[in-house]
């Protein structure tokens, strides 16, 4: 169950969304609004933001943590299609659509988060145009992000496509260990392989295949590259040519 | 002749074209001279911008189709979506770093309105700007949408939906029981929003014309039972609002 933090504890006009300069002039009414009536909410790992279905009732800010989006259709076919860290946004697309939610928001690690009722975020939006840019911004990153993912399951093999998501998490969970890397990995197994696409069995194989190459070691929580460099050079091998990449942020707009 | 569909997801319930002229006329004409908007009419392959211009303009497709395209990780220029009647482009780069990460390509002969980012930002209209969020957010939604697919269904399924898609804006003839579409995609292209390679999309057209659901020509396809088609796209399981043959029927 999520539970509330000091609503104040994270200041509106410095929290980093949009530059603190675009709320000079802003209305002395609108920060003690948003600070009164937005939460801060802890979740734990396997908590739910919402569901796919549900209504749009609030916009949330990522302060900590990682929440997995997951799309599941009809057939009871499902896939993570964004790891959202950080600075993210998550629900503006259901929220400017006036539509349910299409994907589950669930955290992969303990998450605090920054939580606006809807009713105040549109108040808020009318007042402060850069504040909802903020928003719009997220929305065409995680497009683009959206787009190099699909790009990738097209275009890469299953080791590259492990390879890459595992650049991706090292990113924010890599920590050098010597002259190697070691990847807290936030997500399950499982979790990545549904990013990915795949089933289970063939993580399984790619892992033992990456393993036998003596690329990267896996446990539990986390992956091991005995060698850093060898690993950067395989992800660089993978990314060729590359030259029009856009960087992804783990920005998501729900 | 084509007939239009009149579902387009950024406004369900009237022509697109006119409703975004009717914005712009309200929001941008005050601002700058010749209403703020210019239209141009674009040859086949002509580029509106591409990956790395600036950010100039916004646009929308009055008629025809444009393919956004976009270098894949390794460094192979794909198609990723394609823009028809009343979709809009360039407000992704408007309101990120003012860089284009996609091209733009028309597809076919395209009629396009261009609003100059400059006269945007000073109109400063916030119904014009959330026409755009709304266009994108409904494309995220079609796009994550796509990305279960190419992660689910079978190459010949995924060509199915397309060609329904295709449908809505591309129906050049039909009657109750059969559909004659334009494509206004390349076979390359096509094969990429389907998420396949054109070795694959050419034995799946194979497939298709075997089991009798379409044949394909050059510049044509031709659904022979939309009835079987549509049972077809039932069986895949995607959405309603993802199958466009009736609304192309209704037209």
């Amino acid at each position: 169950m999520s539970r509330c933090c000091d609503t104040t504890a994270v200041d509106c006009g410095s929290c980093g969304l949009i530059p603190k300069a675009a709320w000079d002039g802003m209305p002395g009414e609108l920060l003690t609004k948003l600070a009164e009536r937005k939460t801060i909410r802890r979740l734990a790992r396997g908590e739910h933001l919402f569901h796919q279905g549900g209504r749009c009732d609030a916009l949330f800010r990522v302060l900590s943590g990682v929440v997995m989006l997951q799309k599941g259709d009809r057939e009871g076919n499902a896939l993570i299609v964004q790891m959202v860290r950080k600075g993210a946004t998550i629900g503006y697309r259901a929220f400017v659509r006036d539509e349910p939610h299409e994907v589950s928001a669930f955290c992969a690690t303990d998450v605090v988060v920054c939580h606006i009722p809807a009713h105040l975020a549109r108040w808020a939006f009318q007042q402060n145009r850069e504040l909802e840019r903020g928003f719009a911004t997220h929305l065409a990153r995680e497009l683009d992000q959206t787009e190099n993912q699909i790009l990738n399951i097209l275009a890469l093999t299953v080791r590259d496509r492990v390879l890459v998501l595992l650049d991706q998490m090292a990113e924010e969970f890599g920590t050098p260990v010597g002259d190697g890397l070691r990847i807290e990995t936030p997500i399950l197994r499982t979790d990545m392989a549904a990013m990915l696409g795949i089933a289970r069995e063939t993580m399984s194989r790619c892992i033992r295949l990456i393993e036998s190459e003596g690329l990267l070691r896996f446990d539990r929580v986390s992956v091991h590259a005995p060698s850093a460099a060898r690993f950067h050079e395989a992800i660089a091998a993978i990314r060729g040519t590359q030259t029009a990449a856009t960087p992804d942020t783990g920005m998501a707009a729900g | 002749m084509m007939i239009h569909g009149q579902g387009y997801p950024g406004n369900p319930d009237g022509d697109p074209v006119a409703a975004w002229l009717a914005t712009l006329d309200r929001s941008v004409s005050p601002f700058a001279a010749e209403g703020g908007r210019t239209i141009k009419a674009h040859d086949k392959g002509d580029w509106l911008f591409r990956a790395g211009d600036p950010a100039s303009h916004l646009f929308v497709v009055m008629d025809g189709a444009v393919v956004l395209r976009k270098v894949n990780i390794s460094g192979a220029d794909l198609a990723v979506e394609f823009v028809t009647r009343g979709g809009a482009l360039g407000y992704r780069a408007y309101v990120g770093d003012g860089i284009h990460a996609l091209s733009a390509q028309c597809s076919t002969s395209c009629v396009v309105c261009r609003i100059p980012v400059e006269t945007m930002a000073q109109a400063g209209d916030r119904l014009l700007e959330g026409r755009f969020i709304d266009h994108m957010a409904a494309e995220l939604t079609a796009t994550r949408t796509r990305m279960l697919q190419v992660a689910t269904l079978k190459v010949r399924d995924r060509l199915l939906i397309l060609l329904a898609r295709i449908s809505r804006d591309f129906t050049t003839m039909n009657d109750h029981q059969t559909l004659v579409l334009s494509p206004p995609l390349s076979r390359i292209d096509m094969a990429a929003l389907a998420g396949m390679t054109p070795e694959s999309l050419s034995r799946c057209i194979r497939g298709i014309e075997e089991e009798g659901l379409a044949h394909f020509t050059r510049r044509h396809v031709v659904i022979p039972s939309v009835s079987a088609f549509r049972a077809e796209l039932s069986r895949i399981g995607i959405e309603e609002g993802v199958c466009a043959v009736e609304l192309a029927l209704a037209g």
